[in-house]
């Protein structure tokens, strides 16, 4: 497993490289820079720009350098743990994402949580009961779930959130509470409004893994080495879970590698039509802004934590399946 | 008897793997200041590196001897297992692609005094894998579905060596 893993990691240092660098080209690539980008808006608001003080700004925030050093002196920040200095906000991008990045993560494993608890009971339920009504009419929520637009789903658990519960409309807590430190009463405030983000976004997700274990374990159940369990008499709950399951669980952790960004990057326009404190809305105005150290961080964190996903979901799938594939071979 | 090493070129590229991955890692804590935090990450995988680097040394010194009565492993950590005291055989397999194609396997064997592992670039691996399979065939032992799999991509009978997973009423 040692080799496995050092492997994996060396393949991972020269992807973290070419993606810190493309990283920065295509935050580079649009034309001029943030203070081009200010100096039109004040421009077109009608107010005078001094071009001695854009000047200042440009050498102060080393946008004057070269590309290659700027890409230098970005990285070993990230090393040192400074990611840059958001223009837009005129706050290190460390405090702008502050709270926020908690919060998200938090809307966000619960989300996974949900979608976890919700779909594997029903998944296994309609691909034991297949072409039951039970099945049928899972089948058409699921589908209904898939189809259903999320800033629609939104819009409708806002309006029947308040109306049922009195919720406040929008937001992960009342207002009272936001710029407050954490109390029980604000962290209840959070849990009021928690489960309505948690419902809108994993919806979706719940519905397409139920499509997933569902098709995943009906080809299991098929296959002989089932049908040989249920001749030798194991009991068909022990021979579900031991057997098929465990199979038809594999694509769900290569899977793994898609939630660590998620747990950043989720669910951006719900964020924007449910008022979440979350970091996608800051994402989105960074990269139209061009507010490029707090575009490249977040983008930069995004890829990373794909990376790292990707590593860890193949070391589970290493540990769980070490089985060859026939189409294999193996390198001497 | 037969003598077995590993060969130098698969030794040379984990030697290159270490080299490259300490440079990656132990560089930036000498040049750059870096925060507490990197310095956990990058001084861990930096040690992990250099744990590797040394483990491959050490397969450099290792020659493996395969006999009928069992397999002696000598170099700076001796070691011997008769085939009559056989208690474990697992074969894992890895491999780095997503497609999980051009891997490698990975054999441990379990004896009275510890477990003695070895990959699959070491010359007559195969032949070494079907003599641990006849020895565990006849001590009755019980494998694994993997290893049982990964037994038949290497062209051994998985008859007569029952699975662990085998299911019971």
């Amino acid at each position: 497993m040692l080799i496995y893993l050092i492997r994996r990691l060396i393949i991972m240092i020269p992807t973290l490289i070419a993606i810190s660098v493309i990283t920065f080209t295509i935050i580079q690539l649009p034309p001029g820079d943030y203070l081009t980008t200010y100096v039109a808006e004040l421009q077109s608001q009608g107010e005078a720009v001094d071009p001695k003080k854009i000047e200042f700004l440009r050498q102060q925030y080393g946008l004057d350098r070269p590309k290659y050093e700027q890409y230098l002196l970005w990285v070993g920040g990230i090393l040192q743990g400074d990611f840059g200095y958001s223009f837009e906000h005129s706050l290190p991008v460390t405090e702008i994402i502050g709270d926020r990045l908690w919060l998200t993560v938090l809307v966000t494993f619960c989300t996974i949580v949900f979608t976890w608890i919700v779909a594997f009971p029903i998944g296994i339920y309609s691909a034991t009961h297949q072409y039951s009504w039970a099945d049928y009419s899972l089948t058409l929520v699921g589908f209904l779930g898939l189809a259903t637009p999320h800033f629609l789903l939104a819009l409708v658990m806002l309006y029947f959130a308040n109306v049922t519960f009195g919720t406040s409309i929008g937001g992960l807590m009342d207002e009272q509470f936001i710029g407050q430190s954490w109390s029980w009463a604000k962290i209840k405030s959070v849990l009021e409004h928690l489960w309505i983000p948690v419902i809108v976004i994993g919806t979706s997700g719940t519905a397409g893994m139920i499509r997933r274990l569902r098709a995943n374990l009906l080809d299991e159940l098929q296959k002989q080495y089932v049908t040989t369990g249920r001749a030798k008499g194991l009991p068909p709950f022990r021979l579900l879970i031991k057997y098929p399951l465990r199979m038809s669980l594999n694509p769900f952790i290569s899977d793994i590698g898609d939630y660590l960004p998620d747990l950043v990057s989720s669910a951006t326009i719900v964020s924007v039509v449910m008022s979440l404190p979350t970091t996608g809305p800051i994402l989105l105005d960074a990269l139209r802004s061009q507010d490029m150290y707090l575009a490249g961080s977040f983008l930069m964190f995004l890829a990373v934590l794909t990376v790292i996903g990707v590593f860890l979901s193949d070391l589970a799938l290493a540990a769980f399946d070490p089985r060859i594939r026939l189409h294999g071979g193996l390198s001497r | 008897m037969k003598l077995a090493r590993y060969p130098i070129n698969a030794l040379l590229a984990d030697y290159g793997r270490a080299a490259l991955g300490l440079a990656a890692t132990g560089g930036p804590l000498l040049f750059v200041p870096p925060n507490p935090a990197m310095v956990i990450i990058l001084g861990g995988m930096a040690g992990l590196f250099l744990i590797f680097g040394l483990r491959t040394g050490l397969r450099q010194l290792t020659t493996v001897e395969v006999s009928e009565r069992g397999v002696r492993v000598t170099g700076l950590r001796s070691t011997a297992l008769d085939w009559t005291v056989l208690k474990g055989l697992r074969i894992r397999y890895y491999s780095t692609r997503r497609d999980r194609t051009q891997g490698w396997m990975q054999l441990k064997l379990d004896g009275p005094d510890g477990t003695i592992g070895f990959d699959s670039h070491l010359d007559g691996f195969d032949e070494l894998v079907k003599r641990a399979a006849a020895a565990a065939r006849t001590a009755g032992l019980t494998l694994n579905e993997a290893t049982l799999d990964n037994l038949g991509a290497l062209g051994i009978e998985r008859a007569g060596l029952g699975s662990a997973d085998e299911a019971r009423p």
